[in-house]
């Protein structure tokens, strides 16, 4: 979310080289966005610039490549985030978001960052072995 | 543009056409992406295709629908982003639309 908002850190965040996604952002992305302007945060112009900026991160655009990878969410991947439950106090969401990162850092032991705010899901990923992000 | 005429097993031939399916590719765009990595170093082994190529062997990358977007101007982004970092966080709002 750092890279659509002003918020302490979001320099770490946006140094980043490489970003994985988890196709859940295709949804959660605009709906905070969308939030944030039904709670009269966000103006309408800001929020479809930020709508459209994130979807050109996501899609690409006629002279870029995505800025992301997105990862789906294979079976192996729901079995894993449904063993999360067991050692880590997560909502369903925050479980395929680490489950999923897991799965990335299984396929490139290089990709052991993990970007989020959420207190309980930055400790989960912590213990996962994840260097946390900003 | 010339045309390149490939004697190739029939297996690969079905593979090919599988990864370029897989990335929303045409095949033969994907093909001459693959020959340009073999004949240019230029175009082979930076990070972001290596891990891009680990993740799809992983059965991990999702193909988002091939739909280019318009990026806004950076002008307009740097003041849309400045004002979403006043009130209430972003992540918090995606922690609560998790429930």
């Amino acid at each position: 979310m750092k890279l659509y908002a002003d918020e302490p850190g979001h320099r770490a965040v946006r140094a980043l080289e490489r970003v994985v996604v988890s196709c859940l952002a295709r949804v959660e992305v605009p709906a905070a966005l969308w939030r944030k302007q039904r709670r009269r945060e966000l103006g309408e112009g800001e929020l479809r610039v930020l709508v459209a900026e994130f979807e050109a991160d996501y899609f690409g655009t006629v002279v870029e490549a995505p800025r992301f990878l997105v990862t789906g969410i294979p079976p192996v991947v729901l079995d894993a985030a449904a063993r999360l439950f067991a050692s880590h106090a997560l909502q369903a969401y925050d479980a395929i978001q680490l489950a999923s990162a897991r799965a990335v850092r299984d396929a490139d032991p290089g990709c052991d960052t993990f970007a989020c705010a959420d207190l309980r899901l930055r400790a989960a990923a912590a213990a996962e072995g994840f260097e946390v992000l900003p | 543009m010339p045309q390149l005429t490939l004697r190739i097993p029939e297996p690969l031939g079905e593979e090919l056409k599988s990864a370029a399916r897989a990335r929303g590719e045409s095949l033969n765009r994907f093909a001459t992406a693959v020959l340009r990595a073999a004949v240019d170093p230029a175009f082979a082994g930076d990070e972001a295709a290596v891990l891009r190529e680990r993740l799809a062997r992983a059965g991990l990358l999702a193909a988002p629908p091939r739909s280019v977007r318009a990026r806004p101007s950076r002008k307009a982004v740097a003041r849309a982003r400045s004002a979403a970092g006043r009130g209430r966080a972003l992540s918090r709002l995606v922690s609560e639309g998790r429930g």
